[in-house]
């Protein structure tokens, strides 16, 4: 068993995942409720980006734990769907608020496009990585 | 020139710390530079989105107004129509459009009111001209054009008191608090008021669009002042007092001047300690490598060689650093213009492509400028010293 | 080449005292000759490193002249004397001082790429020097992988690759072994007996042995021995 070289994208694909997660809670999260105490449509938004922000976090350890390059290129080929989808939900996927100069539309919406574009970027990189050491490896391993 | 690059990549601890300086710099000197432009262009289109030169409001409204244009507080106040006649006839006015006011208790799902004005397309000259998208047709019932801010685009319907409308245009951004408006003709109004009447707001009721005005944008003939025009119509005409719109920015003119200053003096502030600290670090990291350039004269390097060596990584940490610095900062300042505007609370409009474009390039040459600035000494010394004492000192 | 010096000196100041000063090296006349291995013995200390930073146009002398074939090298301006110095004086200065971001190769070949463009020749000739001193595997290591000996192998085939008429090496055995000490002595009496004029300084006595000229400094002053 060989374990592969650990490279930037182990570390940067986690903490981006888990800064979408936790930020979509604490730092750049929707509109608070309502006096009502209902929600807006641009809170579920909120929850949808924390959800997969969580999932995101826990296939990125995946990632860093996995022992073989090709895995990691696997794991990263299948977060990209999911990071193109989370730059979609806020706007797209789920309706911001009415008005543009709400908390959702300055803080959330360009934070949650900004970060699934960085991470988008990441996993770009890191399946380049693996195309590059795949074959340079592979005659190691024989 | 090699030499340069392959000193900077098998040193990355040094070269990391003399970027993430520059950077700094960069990223300073570029995110200050758009705040200021951003707030004077903010500025600048308030005043001429206001378009009129003279506003006529109810007496005692003066504030209220003030609050509805520059505060986005959505609110209401009237009087009687007939004042605009009156207006017309003042000495010095070439046009007046009358608008009335009306303010949702809420808009679609947000919980924000949004300030809703009436206006007349026939004597409009303040709204119009802003129109950045539209059917091309006229404004008919039910029909609405939105403010920037507004979340929808045109053909799209927005509901007020339960009342559907359909925005028909969008008005160009200015970053001020008129984005949050929504702008109808008086049938469309009607509907609304008579809409919110149902739902219970009686106390509305009495404010017949056909009767009440709540402002008169007044547009004065060349050759007079609006200051005197203003004065003519406040005493003149009982209950109406009129505004000169220059008085009304002049608060905001002032704030932002403050603003501008400090910034001004923070960029400077923050270019002065980042160019000592490179400074000393050039300086350090020379003397760490004095014996590196004493070898490059002993095979025969001119005194101008090392100092080009010197400079040279200086240069390239400079333009690398603030090319970096600059990016990080467009991804700053422009996807989260919203919320800087907010956090401010002044007009905030961010400049247009060749001013960022502007920006951008000023903060790439300060951080160029300040590599080889700083590391100037560092080089004269280099080059000045004395290769056999460096040498005897190894040992 | 022969390279000559003309009643040579330098003083140094005390850094405590403002007129008071020391001769590192007493006035001197001094005659390096090609193809001849001249040796400086002498403790540390004595003046014999300035005394071949003097010739190697690295220290100016507080009188007198240096003269490369009639020409006195401290009458040039910098740009010409360090053509000059890269062209044709080799020098192997004391202690580790390759360029620790190159790689061997690379610091072997930075004086011809100083002043001209890659070419295959050197790169070629390079790799022969390198063979020749005896670190060809280590072509694309980086110094601080390198041990001392090595190290001042590598400063040996830098100062050979102009193919310098003259040769200084100060302390070119210092921290050497035995067996290394020999093959590093061995390198200098080739490079002279292939014409260069070659000047070793050092507090071994071993060298004396390869010398074709010998001389002992001691608090400055320079006396013939041999």
């Amino acid at each position: 068993m060989k374990t592969s070289k650990v490279t930037p994208t182990d570390i940067i694909l986690p903490i981006l995942s888990a800064l979408l997660a936790l930020g979509a809670v604490f730092l750049f999260h929707a509109c608070p409720a309502k006096e009502d105490g209902s929600f807006m449509s641009c809170h579920w938004a909120q929850e949808t980006v924390f959800g997969l922000g969580c999932v995101m976090t826990v296939i990125s350890g995946l990632h860093a734990g996995a022992d073989s390059r090709r895995m990691k290129t696997g794991i990263s080929l299948s977060m990209i769907p999911v990071e193109i989808y989370t730059a979609l939900v806020p706007g797209c996927v789920v309706k911001l608020c009415a008005m543009k100069n709400m908390r959702c539309h300055t803080a959330m919406r360009p934070a949650v496009v900004i970060i699934s574009i960085l991470l988008l970027i990441t996993s770009a990189v890191d399946i380049y990585i693996g195309s590059k050491r795949e074959g340079g490896k592979n005659e190691a391993d024989i | 020139m090699k030499l340069i690059f392959k000193n900077l990549i098998k040193r990355p601890g040094r070269t990391a710390a003399l970027l993430l300086l520059s950077v700094f710099l960069a990223f300073s000197v570029f995110g200050g530079t758009m705040t200021v432009l951003s707030l004077r262009r903010g500025l600048e289109s308030l005043e001429a989105r206001l378009g009129a030169d003279v506003i006529a409001v109810p007496d005692k409204a003066k504030n209220k107004l003030e609050d509805i244009l520059l505060q986005g507080v959505p609110g209401y106040f009237y009087m009687d129509k007939e004042n605009v006649e009156k207006i017309a006839q003042t000495e010095g006015v070439e046009a007046v459009s009358p608008q009335y006011f009306l303010a949702s208790v809420s808009a679609g799902c947000c919980s924000v009111p949004v300030q809703i004005i009436g206006f007349e397309p026939s004597t409009d000259f303040s709204v119009q001209p802003w129109i950045k998208q539209s059917y091309g047709k006229e404004l008919q019932n039910d029909e609405v054009v939105a403010g920037a801010n507004i979340n929808a685009e045109v053909g799209e319907h927005l509901r007020f008191y339960d009342q559907s409308v359909k925005v028909a245009a969008k008005l160009d951004k200015t970053g001020t608090e008129l984005d949050n408006a929504v702008y109808t003709n008086a049938d469309t109004l009607k509907d609304l008021l008579g809409a919110a009447v149902d739902k219970g707001l009686v106390v509305l009721a009495k404010n017949d669009p056909d009767k009440l005005v709540s402002s008169v944008l007044i547009k004065v003939k060349d050759g007079y002042s609006a200051e005197d025009v203003a004065s003519d119509i406040s005493v003149n005409i009982r209950h109406v007092s009129a505004v000169n719109t220059k008085n009304m920015v002049s608060g905001i003119a002032r704030s932002l001047s403050g603003i501008s200053d400090m910034t001004g003096l923070m960029i400077i502030a923050v270019w002065m300690l980042s160019l000592i600290v490179m400074a000393i670090a050039f300086s350090m990291i020379i003397n760490e490598r004095k014996r590196e350039f004493a070898v490059l004269r002993v095979i025969g390097a001119t005194r101008g060689r090392l100092a080009a060596t010197v400079l040279g990584e200086a240069f390239f940490i400079g333009l690398i650093g603030g090319a970096i610095g600059v990016l990080a900062g467009a991804l700053a300042v422009f996807p989260f213009s919203g919320l800087i505007e907010a956090k401010l609370g002044l007009p905030y409009l961010t400049p247009s492509f060749g001013a960022s474009m502007g920006a951008a390039g000023a903060a790439v040459l300060s951080s160029v400028i300040a590599g080889p600035l700083t590391s100037a000494l560092s080089a004269v010394r280099v080059s000045r010293m004395d290769t056999g004492l460096i040498l005897r000192e190894g040992n | 080449m022969i390279l000559k010096a003309e009643g040579m000196s330098r003083r140094f100041f005390r850094k405590n005292g403002g007129a008071n000063f020391f001769y590192a090296v007493q006035k001197t006349d001094f005659t390096l000759e090609a193809g001849k291995l001249c040796v400086i013995m002498g403790r540390s200390g004595s003046g014999k490193s300035t005394f071949l930073n003097m010739l190697a146009g690295l220290l100016e002398p507080s009188e007198g002249r240096v003269m490369l074939d009639n020409t006195d090298i401290y009458a040039m301006d910098d740009k010409s004397l360090s053509r000059m110095r890269n062209k044709n004086i080799g020098v192997i200065p004391q202690g580790q001082t390759a360029l620790s971001s190159l790689t061997v190769l690379e610091n072997v070949k930075l004086p011809y790429l100083l002043y001209n463009k890659p070419s295959e020749k050197i790169d070629k000739y390079a790799a022969e020097l390198i063979e020749t001193v005896g670190i060809s595997t280590l072509g694309n290591s980086y110094p601080n992988e390198l041990s001392g000996g090595e190290n001042r192998r590598l400063a040996i085939a830098r100062a050979l690759l102009m193919q310098p008429g003259i040769l200084l090496a100060d302390e070119p055995t210092g921290d050497l072994d035995d067996e290394n000490t020999k093959k590093v002595l061995e390198l200098l009496k080739n490079a002279a007996q292939n014409g260069t004029a070659v000047l070793l300084v050092t507090h071994e006595n071993d060298a004396a042995n390869f010398a074709d000229s010998l001389y002992k400094m001691d608090g400055g002053v320079l006396s013939q021995i041999k």
